[in-house]
């Protein structure tokens, strides 16, 4: 898995600049109506080729409490992610909208719209939990949560088909637990990729 | 002119037209299920008129213009609601005065609508003589002197049914009382006035309780599921969505760790 970087002061800590862009962008979608119908996930619209949707779709959200939630895990361990390990929070925040995306418009055709940034941020969380296991004993501590709590969070919303953690304001609208899948799924294969990169370049050195 | 008080009243019942002849009509016993998005279709429950060869020949004073004005004014409260993929206007000839379940099973596989929006009223016109009525003895004064005192009363009603399973989903209503005056010779033109003006104010106060009325049903399937099955049609819209407490732990979670780096010896 990718190493746990080596702590360091608050002064010296990158900025999550990628992260506060991110929720900015999806506060400015929902501020302004115009964004959120050009940006929001369509599969036709997608299939006829307008494929930014794809990443532009998490981007969007179905109302204020929505947005709210969603944000405010976003920014928090986006932002923890960033300050961590910038180039790989960065990399994963960058492709993880793209992957997620993908993964829905292969795996569930029923589903023609969709918005939200919670299968990104699922990701992020299973990353950082992924980071912090490695880490000293309180860090440890706290990846073991997040991990259990996204477990239970995913496991719960697949088995009874109804949310659990969430619920949404407008009955018609379905949770799409699977976005939240894609995203651990991504985060793992990621934290993997990297973990490999780098032990192969540590060999290369090592020779 | 000179004819004393007077008392006019037309009006459309939601249980004459559902349960004709039944006195005792017998309630629902299968679960309402609602398929999202819904197609509603919103219409006038016809007037129960003895003339059944022009049955809708005079609906009560209620142009069918008119009506459809009103259905639409009522229809934009439901357009903007995104649990809702169209809205029909029937027109009156669609329904058959006492039609019942049957004429809506008709009208609903016709215009493929899943849930109705019925509205009936009940409009009751009072005019009285006053005093000034004197002076219609003068042929002039009847042109003159305001010798007639309206009153309008306007009940509206809003029934929303699910066609399938027969049950009421809501109802909304809206009131409203019009007072006016009149001369001897324009009585009947401010009466008509009055009505428009009384339907008008009605079905203003019905849009805003049925907003309400929206808002207490869709609280009512979150808190009550078994009383309302809601199933989704093919192709859905999805949100992904963590929840407050998935983010209130992972807030807590990140604050607890902010703080330990901030104090790492407290």
């Amino acid at each position: 898995m990718a190493e746990a970087p080596p702590r360091l002061k608050s002064s010296d800590r990158p900025a999550p600049w990628l992260t506060l862009c991110l929720v900015a962008l999806a506060g400015g979608c929902a501020l302004w109506p115009e964004l959120r119908s050009t940006a929001i996930y369509d599969r036709e619209a997608i299939l006829r080729g307008e494929i930014w949707r794809l990443a532009t779709g998490h981007l969007v959200h179905f109302g204020g409490t929505h947005f709210v939630w969603n944000a405010a895990v976003m920014l928090v361990v986006g932002c923890w992610l960033e300050s961590l390990a910038p180039r790989l929070a960065r990399g994963f925040l960058l492709s993880a909208p793209v992957i997620v995306g993908a993964a829905l418009l292969a795996l569930d055709p029923e589903l023609k719209i969709y918005a939200g940034l919670s299968g990104v941020a699922t990701g992020a969380v299973t990353l950082l939990a992924l980071i912090l296991v490695q880490g000293s004993r309180g860090d440890r501590s706290i990846g073991i949560v997040s991990l259990a709590l996204v477990s239970i969070k995913t496991i719960t919303e697949f088995a009874g088909g109804t949310p659990w953690f969430a619920q949404f304001s407008d009955a018609s609208i379905r949770p799409v637990p699977l976005a939240h899948l894609a995203g651990i799924v991504w985060a793992c294969v990621f934290a993997s990729i990297i973990h490999r990169r780098e032990g192969a370049s540590s060999t290369d050195r090592g020779q | 002119m000179f004819e004393g008080a007077r008392k006019t009243d037309r009006s459309s019942s939601v249980v004459t037209f559902l349960y004709p002849g039944a006195a005792n009509p017998l309630p629902p016993t299968a679960i309402p299920v609602l398929r999202l998005p819904l197609r509603v279709g919103i219409a006038f429950v016809p007037t129960d008129t003895k003339d059944t060869r022009h049955p809708y020949a005079n609906d009560g004073g209620v142009s069918e213009a008119q009506k459809m004005l009103l259905l639409d004014r009522v229809a934009q409260e439901f357009r903007s609601r995104d649990y809702i993929q169209a809205i029909e206007l029937i027109p009156s000839t669609y329904l058959r005065p006492a039609g019942g379940f049957n004429n809506l099973d008709q009208v609903g596989n016709m215009l493929q609508v899943d849930v109705v929006v019925l509205l009936a009223y009940d409009q009751v016109q009072f005019t009285n003589e006053n005093i000034l009525s004197l002076a219609y003895w003068t042929i002039v004064g009847a042109y003159i002197f305001q010798g007639n005192k309206n009153d309008t009363h306007t009940l509206m009603e809003a029934a929303a049914y699910d066609i399938r399973s027969r049950h009421l989903l809501f109802r909304a209503p809206g009131a409203s009382q019009v007072k006016g005056t009149a001369t001897g010779i324009n009585i009947q033109e401010k009466l008509r006035k009055d009505g428009g003006q009384g339907f008008d104010q009605a079905t203003q106060e019905l849009v805003k309780n049925l907003q309400t009325q929206l808002e207490l049903f869709r609280e009512r399937i979150k808190r009550a599921p078994e009383t309302v099955k809601i199933e989704h049609r093919p192709g859905y819209t999805g949100g992904g969505a963590v929840g407050g407490l998935f983010a209130g732990i992972i807030v807590l979670l990140g604050l607890g760790r902010w703080l330990w780096l901030k104090h790492p010896h407290a």
